[in-house]
């Protein structure tokens, strides 16, 4: 197994990595852009999350152009380290007016963390998410017609 | 070297890419951003799958693009690539199989689109 890869573009960044589970007839070896397709899925299924974003200019450059070609790629906004047996993980998102954050980030949580235990048979030792904007449909309307 | 009656490794992990590729929930074999883990041979190579033999046994490793499905468990199918791999590869003389080692490299989203 080649071990030592390159370095990935930004957003792919860690994807290099991989965990392994290892049985006496062979280990399996997830990659870590495997684990945050399986986590930024988690994520959007819970009401109340608007998108997962990528941060700094390079989000706001896919920001655009996702709204610009439309559909956002399955990692944006996810960020995973996965080590032997455990995950951690970044999730950067948009909310809809009126959530409750600390609520919605709880149910996010968790429902990241069952889906990748179950998936991949990792434990999830931490999920850190950052809110980056609330979502306003008027301000979107407005953003719309800029693009335009 | 090889061993007596033994097909060539090219031929091995030809036919254990066609047989895991049948494995249900698997999308892809080789698939992935960067995989460079493969068999070669005269003419031929066959990506995302390793055949390593030694003088007493045959070490293989697969690397895999899965299908999402919200049901999915991929340490259940790695053991799933893993007998299929392994059958295939004694079933052509190569023998006895060690290790399976399995790589997810990539997961297909169904539908919508998304990568």
């Amino acid at each position: 197994m080649v071990e030592a890869r390159e370095a990935r573009p930004r957003e792919q960044q860690g994807a290099a990595q991989a965990s392994q589970l290892v049985t006496e007839h062979g280990k399996t070896s997830i990659s870590n852009q495997v684990v945050a397709k399986i986590a930024g899925t988690a994520a959007r299924e819970i009401s109340g999350v608007h998108e997962l974003v990528g941060t700094g200019a390079g989000g706001t450059i896919a920001g655009l152009a996702q709204r610009v070609t439309g559909g956002p790629s399955a990692t944006q906004g996810v960020s995973v380290e996965v080590g032997e047996r455990e995950a951690a993980i970044d999730l950067s998102m948009t909310v809809d007016y009126g959530v409750s954050i600390p609520q919605l980030a709880d149910a996010v949580r968790r429902n990241v963390m069952d889906r990748v235990q179950a998936t991949c048979g990792l434990a999830v030792k931490e999920v850190n998410i950052d809110v980056t904007d609330i979502y306003l449909p008027e301000e979107q309307a407005s953003e719309q017609r800029r693009v335009e | 070297m090889e061993a007596h009656g033994a097909r060539s490794d090219v031929a091995i992990a030809r036919a254990i890419r066609e047989a895991v590729r049948r494995v249900p929930g698997v999308a892809e074999i080789g698939a992935g951003p960067r995989v460079v883990a493969a068999t070669y041979g005269p003419g031929e190579r066959v990506e995302g799958v390793v055949v390593r033999r030694d003088a007493e046994h045959v070490d293989l490793e697969v690397h895999v693009a899965a299908v999402y499905a919200p049901s999915l468990s991929l340490p259940a199918l790695a053991e799933a690539v893993r007998r299929a791999a392994r059958e295939q590869a004694e079933a052509l003389g190569a023998r006895p199989v060690r290790r399976v080692d399995v790589a997810f490299d990539d997961l297909h989203m169904d539908g919508g689109g998304r990568r």
